[in-house]
């Protein structure tokens, strides 16, 4: 299964990797990067990924804005002019570099879908940041693409990070093995302060809404799909298997009137086909407390999965791994492009993504939300295609529970 | 327990009663009733007790109303109802109408109104059973004052809105066993046979240890009184009780402590604390919906790890769950009428269900003619302050202790009630609010967290 693959391939890179050169032509196999992304996630990917393995060079850049480029060239020093891009069309212009075989996709979350299948058209293997996509047809997107980088032979890794920190894959491969018997329910929070807000810069809505893209759901998808995502992927994984239907509440408490119109806080009970619940908060309130872990119950005991076993009556165990995950999932993932085990995140990161999705349409409209009703849903959120700042941009309001327009 | 005695005064209800008087209570002395704030709820209550049908509306605005159903006189020699008391006239003589239609009379001077109203009821000797049903606000006062005066008491559900009125009410608790006098609360579900046979074997260990509960009230608004011209702050507020915390205690006391009562009847305790609750108004923002929250949902830490998981809200349009649910290391149930085993099949009650409104009554005349009167104080205080907890919790977007809460001296409401101004309390925003009271200092920015960023 997909974890299990992982936590092989995270031990085969430690045995065989970074710095140890067997002479196979693979091993040695430049990786050439492209940022697709040039904001703060994707220049610490930047740097993640120059530190995950030998002979990597980040030599392309790409950005809808000009000046994030400018920024990014003051740490990726390899990068030349004519491999660097801006404007809504930048990834395009990336993707036809032929001397780029890796790209790291960090623009916002509502562009991933896109992004990644001109990546995969092109024949690139994909680190993508987290979440890969907003709504439905972006899941259905990444998916398709997810499954096209399989026939071409391209491997695809995301942001995901938590799969690639060996405490998780540790605790978790021991919560499977029956180490606290058969699970009952789980948790998962992301309970934090508030996020940035950068007003309202831009010489058209499309720009205004792009340059605060966390406030606006069709480029974030809201902070249950842009942040919590990470806690639920781990619920997902512990499951091995997605909720089918969620119930959710949730509202804009402290928001007030910031433009933007995502909630700050969701409560979603997830059910699994077992009838398992994962009872999931996230918030983004500041002065409020703050919890950002996930919790699993069985039979015979309780487990933190970031590295806690308690078993019923027994003695605690704690996973003693230390890793840096950021550099791990790209070491894993040139691992596997030099010639390791085949590595494929993309189905994992849609339904860890069509998960937060889920939670999101319930509490946006306190209805109970079903996987396979939501899955077929055409509602596309923005112009996630547009390459002109003038693009209408979508009309944005608050959603209204009991009110909220279902796709 | 309590909610054995309660269950074993329902079974032997069934067979006694109503019309059969023990030794303890001569055919002469029957229950005479006192009846505190003559609202929907109110009326209803002390049509229930005389086993008289009723029809009960929930408008979306306009008073909620639980009127007799057939007009007719009602034969109850062993009932009778002697006394009114409402603050408002017009609310008490609504209620009286009703009562005429039953043949039953209450001369004007045993229907008391203004806030002193229900002193001069229990000031009457020959009532020995005050029915409370004024917002919760006044009920623990009410309740103390009923005790102390002697009598027995039928409270609705909530009965306090904060730590000192929980106190109070644990004190009348107390006060009521010393003194031999029974105390039912509107907490219904504990009068149930349905709810008490699935609890009983869930007790008994049929689905194993229990890890988790869950429990919701997630349905539509509730009626909304609006503001006329010529009302005073306070009467405004009292007439539309539902929306203003220091009355009500918000939804989730008000409310959803039905549920939450079931929580802690089945784990057989209360929460350590309230860990983790999220909420707000995001639908409901309109003034005449006073302060309280549209939505809250809360974890709860109780003993030994055990986690409940609580969903409630008050919003029209969205999907509807009113229930309860518990899970355990050998099945679950939803502690209504089921039990499904891990290994094995599952198990439904089969037997039929009194009306839950006239069982409460029943359970608690019964009680007292055995010469063993039921008392649910301590239990419904404790489903309150569970409430109370969660709210608070949810308001300050902090875990909230029971001790704490419990021990609290922040009193809601105005020292005084008088017919005037009084402004409304602003909508706790989380991060701000503080569960004590206090100042709401700008909070420090700390540990930002980097959307957009991985962590």
């Amino acid at each position: 299964m997909p974890a299990n693959a992982i936590a092989l391939a995270g031990g085969a890179a430690a045995l065989n990797f970074p710095f140890i050169s067997t002479g196979n032509a693979q091993d040695r196999l430049e990786i050439r990067v492209g940022i697709i992304g040039c904001g703060g996630r994707g220049r610490g990917a930047g740097g993640n990924v120059l530190n995950a393995a030998q002979n990597v060079k980040v030599v392309a850049l790409a950005d809808a804005f000009p000046e994030q480029i400018e920024a990014a060239r003051k740490t990726f020093k390899d990068v030349t002019d004519d491999h660097c891009f801006s404007g809504l069309d930048a990834y395009q212009k990336l993707c036809e570099l032929k001397d780029v075989n890796y790209v790291i996709l960090a623009g916002p979350p509502g562009f991933r879908p896109v992004h990644f299948e001109a990546a995969v058209a092109a024949g690139k293997h994909v680190f993508m940041e987290k979440p890969v996509a907003t709504d439905a047809p972006g899941i259905r997107t990444v998916l398709a693409a997810g499954e096209l980088a399989k026939k071409k032979g391209l491997h695809v890794a995301a942001g995901t990070q938590r799969r690639h920190q060996a405490s998780y894959i540790e605790t978790i491969k021991r919560i499977q093995d029956g180490a606290i018997g058969e699970l009952l329910y789980l948790c998962a929070y992301w309970n934090g302060g508030a996020i940035w807000h950068r007003g309202d810069k831009g010489e058209t809505e499309l720009e205004k809404q792009v340059r605060n893209w966390y406030h606006y759901t069709w480029l974030s998808g809201d902070h249950i799909v842009e942040q919590h995502v990470h806690n639920l992927d781990v619920c997902n994984w512990i499951m091995n298997s997605h909720p089918i239907r969620a119930l959710g509440l949730g509202g804009r408490a402290a928001l007030g009137n910031k433009s933007g119109h995502i909630f700050d806080h969701h409560a979603v009970e997830f059910e699994y086909p077992n009838g398992i619940r994962l009872f999931s908060q996230c918030r983004q309130i500041t002065g409020c407390d703050h919890n950002v872990s996930e919790f699993v119950c069985g039979t015979k005991g309780k487990a933190i999965p970031s590295g806690t076993i308690m078993p019923a009556g027994g003695e605690r165990w704690r996973s003693e791994a230390k890793s840096s995950p950021y550099v791990q999932e790209h070491t894993d993932l040139i691992a596997a492009i030099r010639g390791g085990k085949p590595l494929n995140e993309a189905q994992n990161v849609a339904y860890s993504t069509m998960t937060a999705i889920m939670g999101r349409e319930a509490t946006y409209s306190g209805r109970i939300i079903e996987w396979d009703k939501l899955m077929q849903s055409n509602v596309s959120l923005g112009p996630a295609r547009a390459t002109d700042w003038n693009t209408p941009a979508p009309k944005v309001s608050v959603a209204i529970p009991g009110q909220y327009k279902l796709g | 327990m309590r909610r054995s005695a309660a269950a074993a005064a329902g079974a032997a209800a069934v067979s006694n009663l109503p019309f059969v008087i023990t030794s303890h209570a001569a055919p002469d002395d029957p229950i005479r009733v006192g009846l505190i704030g003559c609202g929907g709820r109110g009326t209803g209550a002390v049509l229930n007790v005389l086993g008289a049908n009723t029809k009960v509306v929930y408008p979306s605005s306009g008073y909620h109303t639980e009127d007799v159903a057939q007009a007719g006189p009602i034969e109850r020699k062993d009932i009778q109802v002697v006394a009114l008391a409402d603050v408002f006239e017009d609310r008490l003589n609504r209620c009286h109408e009703n009562l005429v239609k039953l043949g039953i009379n209450i001369p004007k001077e045993r229907r008391f109104t203004g806030f002193d109203g229900y002193k001069k009821l229990l000031a009457i000797p020959e009532i020995n059973y005050v029915i409370m049903a004024t917002p919760p606000h006044f009920r623990p006062q009410q309740l103390l004052d009923t005790i102390k005066a002697g009598k027995h008491a039928f409270v609705e559900k909530p009965v306090a809105v904060d730590g000192p009125g929980v106190r109070m009410v644990m004190e009348a608790g107390r006060l009521a066993k010393e003194k031999k006098l029974g105390i039912a609360a509107g907490t219904q579900r504990r009068h149930l046979r349905s709810y008490n046979e699935t609890i009983k074997r869930i007790q008994d260990g049929a689905i194993g240890e229990i890890v988790c509960g869950r429990a919701y009230w997630c349905g539509g608004e509730i009626w909304v009184i609006d503001r006329e011209e010529g009302m005073s702050d306070l009467e405004w507020q009292l007439r539309n009780w539902n929306y203003f915390t220091w009355l009500s205690g918000d939804h989730i006391v008000e409310q959803h402590v039905h549920n939450l009562d079931i929580m802690n009847w089945v784990l057989g305790t209360h929460p350590i604390r309230a860990s983790s609750g999220l909420g707000g108004r995001q639908v409901r923002s309109a003034p005449k919906f006073g302060n309280i929250y549209d939505h809250f949902a809360v974890e709860y830490e109780y003993p030994n790890g055990v986690r409940v998981f609580s969903y409630s809200r008050q919003q029209n349009g969205t999907d509807g769950r009113v229930e309860e649910a518990v899970v355990g290391t050998k099945g679950i149930s939803n502690c209504a009428n089921w039990i499904k085993p891990a290994n094995g099949d599952r198990w439904r009650f089969q037997g039929t269900d009194p009306n839950p409104y006239e069982q409460e009554h029943r359970d608690l005349i019964e009680s007292i003619r055995a010469g063993n009167p039921i008392n649910e104080a301590q239990a419904v205080a404790e489903s309150t302050l569970t409430g109370i907890i969660g709210r608070e919790c949810v308001y300050s977007g902090k875990a909230v202790s029971w001790d704490d809460m419990l021990n609290s001296e922040r009193r809601l409401g105005p020292a005084k009630y008088e017919f005037g101004p009084l402004p409304v309390d602003p909508v706790p925003l989380p991060g701000q609010y503080r569960p004590d009271g206090g100042g709401a200092p700008a909070p420090a920015p700390r540990r930002r967290a980097r959307a957009g960023t991985p962590s």
